[in-house]
């Protein structure tokens, strides 16, 4: 099968090969098996298809893609602020070609967090996808922790859509550890009155890995906010292409956007590709994207090198350390451990 | 009780005179081997220029419209007519000798004026054709080159024009690219040798006149070594109700240490279809410099690009859009660092006001072997009223971890506390809000010679008129 993905909402030139990803290798793919672990207050459910037909980040082709899954219903009812994630986990055999759909719905004054961990064996391959759209009801908050442990030949597929309401919020911690191509997607509607998007996004690519990301805010209601950050590590030979865009409609009076992206190239060979879009079609917003793109701050590398710490050292700091400020924003602390258990057993390897 | 201003049509009587149209020739609408053979033939063309034409008609029908910026369905090249001699037989080095309705065209645009106060030499190109150029003596004197390229195109720098004409900006390079191959006429060479510093610049001033025609001049400036020169265009024409297109070409060679500064002060009439290409190869530590501002058009798309080749080669770009009613204007830049320890700096300011749709594109690559460069992007948008349109596309491709490169863009509106303060010291609103865009497009305004900037601040104060209502 043959799939487009992850279109920007505004084209640019097309030598660029920045506008979308196209794969041509992509298998059928099955429903997937999981494990989920949900407190009580939680509703969820089995359907044989999605009941939310939002707008995703990666585009319609994911539908084709998890045509053959039902979907996960996940529910919080109204004024239930539920402080125990919802926990998935998704272990992959190798040769897998899995696909997953889930629906997150927050009511009225609800809280939900939910974390989806994906992971396989070190040397697994094979292909995952998960797609997740998602309701945020008035005065409500969805959290979304996706942390990606996947094998070295393993081809991952996440896309994320979803709507919030009046002062509702979504916020998504993405930290992308393993795999061999990524690809993420995300579409947030900021439909209701001052409802707000975050979005945190950590990875550390190396050898021939890819990563391919598209983030759209799309800013509707008046005083919307959206906070884009995404920072990470090249290495080797890998391939990162950031797109995000901050979509301010007319009517969004109020709204304001920030984008930033931080990205450490460590080897000659890397290829860092960013394309931060900024739409305006409202005169009363604040929208704002800054990137720093390189290598590490002369001044710092001069201090941390006369404290006596070797240059290699000092690299591989604050190669960590990107991934470390993403991981201090997930508030459970047993995924936070997990994250750190993974970092620490990859850098002894 | 305080009149309210209408936002009508700005008065643009500086630029929109128009005269009878009294060409000597001109070839038939639309576009076909034959009239491009016309072409050739009326313009003496060697036969490698023949085929060259022939050659980019076939690129033009084979090549796709660009499918990412503005609409431009609106033009039809079965109804622009692509070549249109004056009536006049040759071009002019003085300005008596110029037909008068073309002299006082151009005596309008204070252009004799300018060039008597502040230039080194001017060419005038009306239609198709350069009507007249000049340049100071004592500046030839130093051995500089200034004509119109048909002229050099057949005289003793023959085989530099055929060395370097669309070598940088093949017609292969995109559709309207493709079309200048075919149809281009008129447009200047420059050359200035080796440690020749041009102490005061040179203008070219392209005006079109007929209704639904295109203008296809041929900029090609070649500076050498060590040298300096800094190059000014400018362009206008009246408005009509059918549309006009100009696809013009620019190509600049910066050689080893020379500097060129390139400014250009657009403001077509706003019929116009603006489909222009720019493009600079800067060598080992040559730097250029584009200014540019962009006022007029219908729909633009207008990218200047940098190649830095060259070790310790340089690109600044420092750009102002001001897209007004019924006006879509896709501009910005893009800069290739493509060796070693090479820099740029971009810095761009976008207005959108009365319904304008203004967009920031722009691209920086830097490649595998530019170890050790610097990129820097700026570009900041100011939205006037609650009907307008501002975007930013700006890409980055980086290839090397020896690079350092940022951007920052930002978009907003002007700040009431400000408008208040100014109001407050007794300027009107609507005088409060055009010193506000003046200053925000002073990146621009104070890169200019102070005739040019104070040119375009009267454009920033024509398109405020009538902000208020």
């Amino acid at each position: 099968m043959e799939v487009k993905l992850n279109k920007i909402p505004a084209l640019t030139w097309n030598w660029l090969r920045m506008n979308e990803a196209a794969i041509s290798d992509v298998p059928v793919l099955s429903e997937g098996t999981l494990l989920g672990q949900f407190p009580d207050e939680v509703r969820a459910e089995r359907r044989p298809g999605a009941k939310l037909s939002f707008r995703t980040g990666m585009g319609t082709a994911v539908d084709e893609m998890i045509q053959k899954s039902g979907a996960e219903i996940v529910s919080v009812y109204s004024d239930q602020k539920v402080t125990e994630p919802v926990y998935l986990r998704f272990s992959y055999q190798g040769g897998a070609a899995d696909a997953n759909a889930f629906e997150l719905h927050a009511e009225e004054n609800s809280e939900l967090t939910v974390v989806m961990h994906f992971s396989s064996d070190r040397k697994a391959g094979g292909n995952a996808c998960v797609q997740t759209r998602y309701h945020v009801g008035k005065n409500a908050k969805i959290t979304l922790i996706q942390i990606q442990t996947l094998g070295d030949e393993f081809t991952f597929y996440n896309d994320i859509g979803g709507e919030a309401d009046e002062n509702g919020s979504f916020c998504l911690i993405q930290m992308i550890l393993g795999g061999k191509h990524t690809y993420l997607g995300s579409f947030s509607e900021l439909s209701g009155r001052k409802s707000s998007l975050t979005a945190d996004i950590a990875y550390r690519l190396a050898g021939t890995d890819t990563l391919d990301m598209n983030y759209v805010a799309d800013h509707i209601g008046q005083k919307t906010r959206c906070g884009i950050l995404a920072s990470g590590v090249l290495r080797g030979s890998s391939q990162k292409l950031f797109r995000g865009t901050i979509d301010f409609h007319r009517g969004c009076a109020g709204a304001k956007g920030d984008e930033s992206e931080d990205v450490l190239l460590m080897d000659d060979n890397v290829q860092n590709q960013t394309i931060p879009i900024i739409l305006c079609d409202e005169e009363d917003v604040e929208g704002n994207h800054g990137a720093t793109i390189g290598q590490l701050d002369e001044n710092l590398m001069f201090y941390l090198q006369s404290r006596g710490i070797e240059e290699e050292a000092v690299r591989e700091m604050m190669a960590r350390a990107r991934l470390d400020a993403v991981c201090a924003k997930i508030e459970d602390e047993k995924t936070r451990e997990i994250v750190q258990a993974y970092l620490d057993e990859e850098n002894q390897i | 009780m305080k009149e309210k201003t209408q936002v009508a049509d700005i008065d643009r009587s500086m630029y929109d005179f128009r005269y009878e149209e009294n060409d000597a020739y001109r070839v038939e609408e639309g576009l076909t081997p034959e009239i491009v053979d016309q072409i050739s033939t009326e313009k003496k063309d060697p036969d490698w220029m023949r085929e060259f034409r022939q050659e980019s008609l076939k690129i033009y029908n084979r090549m796709e419209m660009p499918d990412w910026g503005p609409d431009i369905s609106g033009l039809n090249m079965d109804n622009i007519v692509t070549y249109i001699r004056p009536n006049t037989d040759r071009m002019h080095a003085k300005w008596e000798e110029v037909p008068d309705d073309i002299k006082n065209t151009f005596e309008r645009l204070g252009i004799p004026q300018a060039e008597r106060q502040s230039l080194a030499g001017v060419g005038a190109q009306y239609d198709s054709e350069l009507v007249y150029h000049n340049v100071k003596k004592e500046v030839a004197e130093q051995g500089v080159v200034y004509t119109d390229l048909e002229s050099a195109l057949h005289g003793e720098h023959a085989e530099m024009i055929r060395k370097h004409f669309m070598k940088l900006v093949p017609p292969t390079d995109h559709k309207f690219a493709a079309l200048h191959g075919a149809v281009w006429s008129g447009g200047s060479f420059v050359y200035v040798p080796p440690g020749v510093s041009v102490e005061i610049p040179l203008q070219s001033y392209f005006r079109l006149n007929a209704p639904g025609a295109g203008q296809f001049e041929h900029t090609l400036i070649l500076v050498d070594e060590g040298a300096y020169l800094h190059f000014i265009e400018g362009c206008s024409a009246p408005k009509y109700n059918v549309a006009n297109l100009h696809a013009g070409c620019v190509e600049l060679y910066v050689g080893k240490n020379a500097t060129l500064r390139y400014s250009t002060i657009e403001n077509w009439s706003k019929n116009m279809y603006n489909l222009n290409t720019k493009r600079a190869k800067v060598e080992e530590g040559g730097k250029v410099e584009w200014i540019s501002g962009s006022f007029g058009s219908h729909v633009s798309y207008l990218y200047p690009m940098s190649v830095l080749a060259g070790r310790g080669a340089r690109a600044e770009f420092s750009g102002v859009t001001f897209a007004g009613h019924g006006q879509n204007l896709d501009t910005g830049t893009k800069v290739v660092h493509n060796a070693p320890n090479t820099s740029s700096y971009v810095n761009t300011r976008s207005i959108s006001k009365d319904g304008g749709i203004s967009t920031f594109r722009s691209a920086v690559v830097i490649g595998k072997n530019a170890k050790g460069s610097k990129s820097a992007v700026s570009c900041q948008s100011l939205m006037v009223d609650d009907i307008s349109r501002s975007d930013t596309i700006p890409a980055m491709d980086i290839r090397t971890k020896d690079a350092d490169v940022g951007h920052e863009a930002k978009i907003g509106r002007i700040s009431d506390e400000t408008v208040f303060y100014l109001m407050s010291r007794g300027l009107s609103e609507e005088d409060a809000r055009a010193l506000i865009v003046s200053g925000f497009a002073d990146n621009v305004g104070k890169e200019l010679p102070l005739e040019y900037a104070v040119e375009m601040n009267n454009l920033i104060r024509l398109e405020m008129k009538g902000s208020i209502g």
